[in-house]
Parts: structure tokens; sequence; C-alpha cells
């Protein structure tokens, strides 16, 4: 799972989120790292869509512009725990050895 | 220009399937993410957006290409094209034996067990007959028969056995439907191809491989019976360029089967598995028509024919593949207009004017006027 859509499901945990706020959210999760632009964003999005990760949750119009709302599924849900589940297991392993080898300190930083 | 009009500029550069669904719903985000006072879009908004267009238009065209109808055509033609490979190879071998059988001349005989006689009819004979067991070793066959095409048409193109310098492309046209013959059985199985055609429509199809690799054979035979009609019919054939009468009319009939079969056949597979031969009538018609006859192409002529010029080289190397990408894009335009008419006809059926009660005088007009 490349990065953008991992952000992109991130951001979609807690509560359904129209475009807009999807960016905003995967801005504050990335501690501004990843700044996704809206050709990235809907590509991610109708991918996700595609593949059964995302659906619509409602729309709406807001000063005469449509706001779509998508919600994670339960197949979306199970692959982003999944996909935590391997990126964890693989910090996990690079700590330890990273510590072995007497490259990282206590404090998390490089030796 | 405005902002949002840049922006909508830009969103045109999407395929019309993803502007129908996101195109307002993008405008919006990007104008909630403009600057306050932003004028023009920025660089970075103007790459992304152009590489997301072109992503989303490749994605959009594999996801056509690998949908189930397609599926359907290359499995029709890992059947068809092996078997057009088939009649096409075996027609000299058999014109050979039929002359040997009219004049008793049976020194060209010899010349069937040569590479390119014989042994490349077999080799197509084998990819159909295996075709129909298992695939993989149908598709390895198939891969070798192609560079037994390959190498025939070099030879074609580099000189015969005698030392002379054809340069001739007129039988290139063979490789391009070896190739999608070979493609089509890596990707596709043939005998899900013999399933979708069906019983009927495979009978047909035999029926005109049959004629068509038999016809010059009956046709020379035909010739040397005296009361059966002589006389030569010059025509640009695919396969030959002159047919005896007999000849004509059993290719005629067999074209007329092979047609039949391929016609009856559910248009959306008929349209894809014409948009997958494009390629090959394309080659076809480029080697024999373009290279001799449309100026830009033409070779010039001094008693033989010039090698290809690099623009020559270029067109041959991409003609086939432009071919089959117009040919997929105008397969998708049909279908859209066809399901937006399919759209607009349920919706005239369901039109509040269809659900009023007429009365019995009215009605009875209205029904005159839809009859006539």
């Amino acid at each position: 799972m490349r990065e953008p859509t991992f952000l992109v499901l991130t951001a979609l945990v807690e509560a359904p989120k129209h475009g807009y706020a999807i960016l905003e959210e995967v801005r504050r999760i990335s501690e501004g790292r990843v700044n996704l632009r809206a050709g990235t964003l809907y590509a991610v999005l109708d991918r996700l869509r595609a593949d059964g990760l995302l659906e619509v949750d409602r729309e709406e119009l807001v000063n005469s512009r449509l706001r779509r709302y998508y919600r994670l599924t339960a197949l979306g849900a199970t692959q982003l725990a999944e996909e935590t589940a391997r990126l964890r297991r693989n910090a996990e392993a690079a700590t330890v050895r990273l510590r072995r080898a007497g490259l990282l300190l206590a404090s998390g930083g490089a030796a | 220009m405005t902002l949002e009009r840049a922006y909508r500029r830009l969103l045109a550069c999407y395929p019309w399937e993803h502007r129908r669904q996101y195109e307002q719903e993008m405008l919006g985000v990007l104008l909630d993410d403009a600057a306050p006072g932003q004028r023009r879009p920025r660089m970075r908004e103007v790459v992304d957006l152009l590489l997301g267009a072109l992503r989303t238009r490749i994605r959009y065209a594999i996801t056509d290409v690998t949908d189930r109808r397609w599926h359907d055509a290359v499995a029709v033609l890992s059947l068809l094209a092996p078997l057009a490979m088939i009649a096409y190879t075996t027609r000299p071998l058999l014109l050979v034996v039929g002359g040997w059988l009219v004049t008793g001349y049976w020194e060209d005989v010899g010349l069937l067990l040569q590479w390119h006689s014989a042994p490349r009819a077999a080799a197509w004979g084998v990819v159909l007959a295996v075709a129909l067991l298992n695939r993989w070793i149908a598709a390895a066959f198939a891969w070798a028969a192609v560079a037994l095409e390959a190498v025939r048409a070099f030879d074609d193109y580099l000189g015969d056995s005698w030392g002379y310098v054809g340069y001739s492309v007129h039988d290139l046209w063979p490789l391009a439907l070896a190739l999608l013959a070979a493609t089509a059985l890596t990707v596709g199985s043939a005998r899900a191809g013999a399933a979708l055609l069906g019983r009927r429509r495979c009978v047909l199809l035999g029926g005109a491989a049959l004629l068509g690799t038999t016809a010059p054979t009956l046709g020379l035979l035909a010739y040397h019976t005296p009361w059966l009609p002589g006389g030569d019919l010059h025509a640009v054939w695919i396969f030959s360029h002159a047919a005896t009468y007999p000849e004509a009319l059993m290719l005629v009939t067999g074209l007329a089967a092979g047609l039949g079969a391929l016609l009856s056949t559910p248009a959306p597979l008929r349209r894809r598995v014409v948009a997958l031969l494009a390629p090959v009538a394309a080659t076809l018609a480029l080697t024999r028509i373009g290279f001799t006859q449309w100026e830009f192409l033409a070779r010039p002529f001094d008693g033989t024919p010039a090698g290809l010029r690099p623009v020559q080289w270029v067109a041959l190397a991409l003609t086939p593949p432009l071919t089959l990408a117009v040919a997929v894009t105008v397969v998708r335009r049909r279908e859209q207009t066809l399901r937006l008419l399919a759209l607009g006809r349920a919706a005239d059926r369901t039109s509040p004017a269809k659900t009023l009660v007429l009365p019995a005088e009215t009605a009875d007009t209205a029904e005159a006027e839809r009859s006539a």
C-alpha cells in the first residue's frame, strides 16, 4: 500500500469526510510532510472506491458546490489494520536491529 | 481567465466517466484549497492534475481492456487466428500437390519439405490441436511458429533463395496475424473461445477455413476438367492475385460462411473481435496499398522496389499498436453512445406524458400515429 493510500484510509477511520477535509486531515496526520493535491487525492479515492475499500456516505450542496462524504468500508478497515500491523512489525524489526548495532539511542534518536 | 475556469480547463483532461463522477467535487476542493487572492493554478497543481488525468486515462483503459468481454474476444481469436494461419500456410502446399496431380510434374513436391512450407503449416496445425488440450503448451508452440514466421518475413525482405533481393513486405500481414494468435493463446483459452462460439459457428468457421484452404487446388483441378467453365478472374485477393471462376466461387462461399458466423455473434463480442483484428488489416493495407500507392510512403520502383526508408520502418512499427488503440477507443465510444441511447429510451418510456390517461379516441389516434 502506498503512503497516500494509507494516509487517506487513516484519515477516514474516525468519521466520514469530504475531499477537502481529507486533504487537511492527511496534512495533519503526516505533520505537514505529505501535502496531497486534488489530482492525486481523487486518483486515490477513485481507485479505493473501485476496490471496495471506500464508499460514499452522503452528498451535500454547500455554496452551490457538491460535497461528497466518503467512509471506510469493513474491507477498507481490515486492509488498513493489516497494513498497520505489517508496518509495525517492520518498524519493530528495524528498531531491534538498529539498537543491537548501537545505531539507535534509547531516546529514539540516531547514535 | 478566472481561477475556476482555469481549473475547469485542466479538469477537461480527465476521461468523461471520471469527470461525470468527480468534476464538480474536484473543482470545489481545488477552490477551497486555493490561497486567498490566488488568480491562476500553481505549477504543482497543474502538474498534479495533468499527471492525475494521464494516470486515470491509463487506468480506465486498462480496466476497460481487462473486462470480461475483451477476454471473450481474445478467447475467440485464440481459436480463429491459428485456424486462419493453418488455412494460409496450407493453401500453397495443396496447390503444389494439385499441380502434381494435374501435370504429373513431381519435382515441385520436394519443395514442400523446405522449412517455410510444410513445417510452417504443420507448426500451426500442432498449435490448434494442442490449443484445445493445453493452452500453455499451445502458446509455447505458437511463439515458436511466430519466430518461424518472422524469419520467413525477413527472408522475404532480404532476398529469396536465388539471390534476388526483393525488399518484399507484401506478405507481412501473416506475421501480424501470427503475433495476434500467439498473444491470444497466451492470454485466452481456445476451448473457452469454442464454447463461446458454439458448435454451429465453429462448424461454419471450420468450413470457411476448409474452403479457403482448398479453393485454389480445387480450382486448378476444375480448370483442367473440360466440362467446367475456365478462365481467370483477376482481382486483388488476400491469398492470390488471380483466381479461376470455381475458385472465386468457393472463396466467396467461404468468406460468406465465415462472415455469417462472425456477424451472428453477440454485438459486444463481434465489435471486440473486429477491433483486435484491426492491426492485422492495417498491416495488410499499409504494406500492399500504402507502400505502393500512398505518395508519402510509396517506394521508388526501378524494376525492383527499393528498401524501406526510415519513415516506412516507423510506419510499420507504429501502425499496428496505433490501430489497436484507435479500435479500442472506437469500441468504447460506440458502447458509451449506445448506453446513453438506451438510457434516453428508458427515460422516454417512463415520461409523464406516457402515464397520462388518454380519452379512448385520443389513445386510438396516438396508437395509429405510432404504428404509422
